[in-house]
């Protein structure tokens, strides 16, 4: 082992140094309140310690069977996994809206001690997720057809994205090993075999954010742009035409420092996402968004057609943030939020026309954001209040999420149509407040994917499908 | 508890807040991040509080189980990740060079693996010895040397990739590839 220059490297990290820039948000109370309730909850759980293990040793034995059984040859389906209603993959009159819906854990990898979902396709027939062995942090990426198991091996560990549609083409992107140097890496499953998504040169092009039903796969590449206007006396970035900041890579628009001058301390370093399409089979060849100088945008959604939806933002002196589609004649347009409320450009996600998103509430509200959809066919908009948090949208604007009580409590549901269903919990669930939700719901309403939290604190979550009927 | 144990956890957090969040802070690289890492460590506190409250050195322990939650961290993000959606992309702090020189580095940093990052925060920007870092994180001086070695080399590589230094200067990127591991807004990357 070679010795280490300490100095040098005290002076490399130096620039790190430094307390916090924001105040506190931990207040003492706060934590007496915390601890008190866990100290609580301890007690609680010592009490009913027996009929709680049992319960988890009676659910776990089936799962653990049906995990070994559907891995082998022969099955066609999970027992009771139902038949797609193809009528509601096209059209446009929705579903009758369930009136129950059953849980089923999804069988896992033996070892796996943590799962969940993290899509699923509008047919209903595949989710996919993650799963975990907490004891040794082993994880596995996961592809259920029809509720049966498989365990893919995709080029990248860990995937923090996973997407699937109805071929059962899934898209992620992770970590993976390249010449002995760790890098990002994105990449779509189809016709059984992995390939990465590149440029042309073979460069990675960012994180994957979308996959349509064509199998077209969003990315973002991130940027970091300067954005705002010179301090007059110190040089500093040029305004781009129209005062505003441009793109990374687009060419046009992009501020450049002045040569030879220091850069302006009055302005900012904007984050963003250029959206990248890899068409199917066009692995290598991936379309770009052309920058027209509005503003960096943040594109997060991509939909059967082609349309993407996003955000934009500018900051500096013309600072504005804007909800924002791109639909394929390349006539970008702003979505409004409701009335009242306020504009909020984070992630959106878009099918069928129906934009899920979310805007900030008027004055005086409790909610810190609201989960908002738009109907880009009548140019309707509506805060949803029967949910607290979203997560996905089907082609009739159904939206999956969860619901929130007085205690904090969330449990997954769906919004069918103007209906909040709320999903009920499998054997061995117990509440949680980070963990559980719905993240899928199937174009007929018949599947929907999630999570559940099931040990306490939300310390383990499992992967859980419902048949709805 | 009893009144007056919870009367010496109060003062104990007060004292030792400032260093904690300092510590989280340099270890997430984001200052959000690092409160719940302090809220997490400190309610864990609480619960094992009369157990060791007498115990030597409280700082060290309380530093301990900071260190094992920052290394567990992305278990639990893991297990919340199906909640997350992007937050509107916030404006990074107004500054020049020197903001950008610490992106960079931030981004660099962020892309090792959490124990080499650990190691090089606690050696390097905490001043801690092999010895303290060793017993902070559990492990043998030697694997401490070693982490430090290929935490500072690929820190290094890194630094000196096209993509990483491309966040210095994006407004000139005509390169595409921008390195990931930027932090946005909730910490996702």
């Amino acid at each position: 082992m070679q010795e280490i220059d300490e100095d040098g490297a005290r002076k490399l990290l130096r620039p790190l140094d430094g307390d916090p820039d924001q105040p506190s948000a931990v207040r003492v109370e706060t934590l007496l309140r915390a601890g008190r309730r866990r100290v609580r909850r301890r007690r609680m759980l010592a009490g009913g310690g027996l009929t709680a293990a049992t319960a988890v040793v009676l659910v776990a034995v089936p799962v653990a069977l049906a995990a070994v059984r559907d891995a082998g040859p022969g099955q066609v389906a999970q027992p009771g996994y139902p038949t797609p209603d193809d009528r509601y993959a096209t059209g446009l009159t929705p579903p009758p809206v369930p009136t129950r819906c059953t849980p089923y854990r999804l069988p896992l990898p033996p070892g796996a001690t943590e799962s969940q979902v993290l899509d699923g396709d509008p047919s209903g027939r595949y989710l996919v997720g993650i799963a975990r062995d907490g004891r040794t942090a082993r994880t596995w990426t996961l592809r259920w057809d029809r509720g049966v198991l498989s365990v893919l091996e995709p080029p990248t560990t860990d995937p923090a994205q996973l997407l699937v549609n109805s071929q059962g083409v899934v898209a992620g992107d992770g970590i993976a090993v390249r010449d002995g140097t760790a890098v990002r890496v994105s990449w779509v499953y189809r016709y059984g075999r992995y390939v990465d998504l590149t440029d042309s040169a073979g460069s990675y092009l960012g994180d994957v954010l979308d996959l349509n039903e064509h199998g077209d796969v969003l990315g973002g590449v991130r940027t970091l742009a300067l954005q705002g206007k010179p301090a007059g006396t110190k040089g500093g970035p040029p305004e781009p035409p129209g005062g505003q900041g441009g793109t990374p890579g687009d060419g046009a628009g992009a501020s450049t420092p002045a040569p030879g001058g220091g850069r302006s301390d009055d302005h900012t370093l904007v984050p963003g996402r250029q959206p990248v399409v890899w068409a199917a089979d066009a692995e290598r060849s991936p379309t770009r968004l052309a920058g027209d100088g509005s503003g960096e945008p943040y594109v997060t959604g991509l939909d059967d057609d082609g349309t993407m939806v996003g955000g934009t933002v500018q900051f500096g002196a013309d600072r504005a943030a804007r909800m924002t589609v791109w639909p394929p004649d390349g006539k970008r347009r702003t979505l409004a939020p409701p009335r009242g409320h306020g504009v909020n450009p984070g992630h959106l996600s878009i099918r069928h026309g129906w934009v899920l998103g979310w805007s900030y509430p008027p004055a005086g509200g409790e909610e810190k954001v609201v989960p908002t959809r738009w109907n880009l066919r009548t140019g309707e908009v509506a805060p949803l209040t029967g949910l607290a948090w979203v997560s996905a949208i089907n082609r009739y604007g159904w939206v999956a999420g969860f619901v929130r009580d007085a205690s904090g409590v969330e449990t997954p549901a769906v919004l069918a149509g103007e209906r909040t269903i709320v999903l009920p919990m499998p054997a061995g669930a117990v509440p949680g407040k980070e963990g559980p939700a719905a993240v899928s719901v199937s174009d007929d309403g018949r599947v929907v994917g999630g999570v559940v939290s099931v040990a306490p604190d939300d310390a383990a979550t499992a992967a859980v499908r419902w048949t709805c009927e | 508890m009893q009144p007056d144990w919870e009367q010496e956890y109060v003062e104990f957090v007060t004292a030792a807040m400032p260093k904690m969040r300092r510590l989280a802070y340099l270890l997430c690289g984001d200052a959000h991040r690092g409160d719940d890492l302090v809220q997490q460590t400190f309610t864990t506190l609480y619960v094992r509080w009369p157990r060791v409250r007498t115990v030597h050195h409280l700082d060290g322990y309380v530093r301990t189980v900071l260190i094992r939650f920052f290394q567990g961290e992305k278990r639990r993000l893991w297990s919340r990740r199906v909640r997350l959606t992007d937050s509107p992309p916030e404006p990074l702090p107004r500054g020049g060079p020197d903001v950008e020189e610490r992106t960079v580095l931030r981004a660099a940093l962020d892309r090792l693996p959490r124990r080499q990052r650990a190691v090089l925060v606690l050696r390097f920007l905490c001043d801690m010895s092999v010895t303290e870092v060793a017993e902070a994180l559990s492990c043998a001086p030697g694997t401490v040397k070693s982490q430090s070695f290929h935490g500072l080399a690929t820190l290094r590589r890194l630094l000196d990739e096209p993509s990483v230094a491309a966040l210095a200067t994006p407004s000139t990127a005509a390169a595409p590839s921008i390195a990931a591991g930027l932090p946005d807004a909730k910490g996702r990357s």
